[in-house]
């Protein structure tokens, strides 16, 4: 009895558990057209154009299109026997390294079909488009920089993928290929004389050189950034740091905001005189948690535009305020300078104007859209500490109502305060 | 029919017993009952945007009116306000925080010269904290300071990312370094135990160092959930640890392991509610005194343990 249960058992196994390809050799399936790639082309007809492309994915030209998709059901989009993610990963494992330093965001999403063609491509590794357009369709910020850029980085013509790995680093940020300087010093030997002189000897080849070269291209010369702080374009760096023959050449001459105080004395002054700080600005690191100190592409030297320095700290409100239907168009445009004093203020919230009307009087004209008292005489009926001002029925950021209005009709506006007017 | 009832009877106890019984976090949850409000000093001026209050023994309390420049001293005895005396000193002429001592001395941080300004419990001026002993660098930028039962002052220098923990006579005791990765510390508290209390307020995190420890350590995780807003103040009482919310209008509660409790109180104008709460102190009654800042107030709660 046993060994009949034996046999049946290896039997079933030699039938089920053949390689795909014998049983497709054999249809086991009875298939009408036994070569799949045919039988699916019958219907799938626009396929036959495609597939006379150069670059045709492996799958696709050995007749494997069930490796991909189900033929019968499915629960994902175009019959994928599963996510996109883990189809392609079924055959294309080990793309993302496993102590990936930076990861691609759509290789993280798995969205490989943002990039590659699943089919067939007239480029290269399937892309759907060629080389370094492909990238700027996304990264269209550094795409236009390249392009206009009068210096240009002979990598960067080479294409992105000199420097950059585009689906994941295990050695680096931003997906870089090596880590800064290791990447840069491969090309730039950065113990010849003209390198050392320019960088007044300072062993620079420890640096970060993207702290004041624009890896990407520029319009200044030695590309650099777009802005340079003085002591950098002088080459004055012993201003701030200690000698390039000190045994810690670029530990700064001074803590904090201090250093930055030997010149920028009035700005430093101003700053401290004023009772409320923007804390960063007095911590271990200062102006530098803002401001980039040898160069930028941002005005005033900041390491970002505003919008993205602010979410650094102020995720939170950020997010709040993405989601408001009624935004203050400063908010909207990243401004958030124009309310708030980046430094120090007299006012909460680092207003620096006596009151939140006088802030917004800046922009606005109150006394045309609304006859509502406004002001020192309007006590608030709700608490008689307040006295009634913009935000007494705006909010700064936005609201979900009209106008920045704290309340969707008038009357549940009005009654807050009003409360006789309460229905 | 006997067995019956005596089932039954089984199960009720049982269930009385698992499901009755108060579970350990409600227990160790401190509700806030609001008693009183206070709006202005003896004469009647309102205060504005009071940033900071004090508690002392008897009842003591001291507001930091921080955009009146001044400090006023209350009594708040069985559920009264009473006093109002103000405090205007040219040495202190932007009151941030304030700490009252076990003598009753007042200690407040002054914005506009950036140092711990001390006062006798009557408000006359007597020095201002020189941090004696205090290691490199020499300039101390406080953001905020505490004092404990034995009048230790705990200092939370900004610019050194450090806390200076100073004895009643300003001379230096010991430093604790900052955290490598933390993201901004910008509040501290000390247990009765003497025990350090730190917030990271980017990171939304705290840390604690034991009376005799020289470093911080984390201290419940990661508390993004329950800090959903930046949080800006923090004061801790018999074991459980209150970070308010400034632009979240609430206060949250934490166990003594940094484990979320409870967020409470909410933003608005009415007497109970709050907007942009700032420095809270909790008397030996389990009063608790909020410097209700954009109400210009300061709302006195009773703690419900």
């Amino acid at each position: 009895m046993r060994w009949r249960l034996t046999i049946a058992c290896v039997s079933l196994a030699a039938l089920f558990g053949a390689p795909p390809s014998s049983r497709g050799q054999q249809n086991p399936y009875r298939l009408i057209e036994p070569n799949q790639t045919k039988a699916c082309l019958g219907c799938h007809t626009d396929f036959a154009q495609k597939l006379k492309k150069p670059f045709v994915h492996s799958a696709v030209k050995a007749g494997d299109c069930s490796g991909c998709h189900d033929p019968h059901v499915s629960s994902h989009p175009r019959l994928l026997s599963g996510g996109p993610k883990a189809v392609c990963a079924g055959c294309h494992d080990g793309v993302i390294p496993a102590k990936a330093k930076s990861v691609h965001k759509v290789v993280a999403d798995g969205e490989c079909q943002g990039c590659h063609d699943p089919h067939a491509s007239d480029s290269a590794a399937l892309l759907v488009k060629k080389g370094d357009d492909l990238c700027f369709d996304c990264h269209e910020e550094i795409g236009e920089r390249v392009t206009k850029a009068r210096f240009k980085h002979d990598p960067v013509r080479k294409g992105c993928v000199t420097c950059h790995d585009p689906h994941a680093s295990d050695q680096s940020a931003h997906l870089l290929k090596s880590a800064m300087p290791g990447l840069c010093v491969k090309c730039h030997k950065p113990d010849g004389p003209a390198f050392v002189a320019r960088h007044q000897k300072y062993p620079v080849a420890r640096a970060s050189c993207s702290t004041c070269h624009d890896p990407h291209g520029s319009n200044q010369p030695a590309l650099l950034l777009a802005g340079v702080h003085a002591p950098v374009t002088t080459g004055a760096c012993n201003k701030c740091h200690e000698g390039p023959d000190s045994a810690v050449p670029f530990a700064t001459k001074g803590n904090g905001f201090e250093l930055c105080k030997g010149c920028h004395n009035d700005m430093v002054t101003a700053t401290m005189a004023k009772p409320r700080l923007h804390w960063p600005v007095a911590d271990k690191r200062a102006c530098v948690n803002c401001h980039n100190p040898h160069a930028s592409n941002h005005e005033k030297l900041l390491k970002a535009d505003t919008r993205e320095l602010c979410r650094g700290c102020h995720k939170d409100t950020l997010k709040r305020i993405a989601g408001l239907p009624a935004k203050h168009q400063p908010v909207d445009t990243g401004m958030c300078v124009a309310c708030h004093s980046p430094h120090s203020s007299i006012g909460a919230y680092l207003i620096d104007q006596p009151s939140v009307i006088k802030l917004c009087e800046q922009c606005h004209d109150y006394e045309l859209h609304s006859a509502h008292p406004l002001g020192e005489k309007a006590v608030d009926p709700r608490n008689k500490n307040l006295r009634v001002d913009c935000l007494s029925c705006h909010k700064g950021h936005g609201t979900e109502f009209k106008r920045m209005l704290l309340a969707e009709t008038n009357v549940e506006m009005c009654s807050g305060c009003h409360k006789k007017f309460a229905r | 029919m006997i067995r019956v009832k005596k089932i039954a009877c089984v199960c009720l106890a049982a269930s009385t017993l698992f499901l009755g019984r108060p579970q350990p976090a409600a227990a160790q949850t401190a509700k806030f009952r609001h008693l009183a409000s206070i709006y202005a000093d003896d004469q009647g001026a309102g205060l504005n945007l009071p940033e900071g209050v004090g508690c002392g023994v008897n009842g003591k309390v001291v507001v930091a009116d921080t955009a009146n420049g001044r400090l006023v001293r209350f009594t708040y005895v069985n559920k009264t306000v009473s006093g109002g005396s103000v405090i205007k000193i040219p040495e202190l002429s932007a009151p941030f925080r304030v700490q009252l001592n076990s003598k009753g001395e007042i200690y407040a941080l002054d914005g506009k010269d950036r140092r711990i300004v001390h006062l006798s419990p009557d408000g006359e001026f007597k020095d201002a904290v020189t941090f004696e002993g205090a290691p490199p660098p020499a300039t101390i930028l406080p953001k905020a300071f505490t004092i404990d039962l034995l009048d230790n002052i705990y200092v939370l220098d900004v610019s050194s990312s450090r806390v200076l923990v100073m004895n009643a006579r300003g001379q230096f005791q010991k430093a604790l370094p900052f955290p490598n990765d933390i993201g901004f510390g910008s509040d501290l508290a000390v247990d009765t135990a003497g025990g350090v209390l730190l917030l990271d307020s980017i990171r939304r995190r705290m840390f604690f160092a034991d009376k005799d420890a020289t470093a911080f350590a984390p201290l419940g995780g990661d508390l993004s959930e329950a800090l959903a807003t930046m949080p800006t103040y923090l004061t801790t009482s018999k074991g459980s640890t209150f970070v308010a919310l400034g632009s979240g209008s609430s206060i949250v509660t934490f166990r003594r392991d940094g484990s979320f409790i409870a967020r409470q109180l909410n933003h608005g104008w009415e007497e109970g509610s709050l907007n942009h709460p700032s420095q809270m102190c909790i008397n030996d009654k389990d009063e608790a005194f909020i410097a209700d800042r954009d109400n210009s107030r300061v709302q006195v709660f009773q703690l419900i343990r």
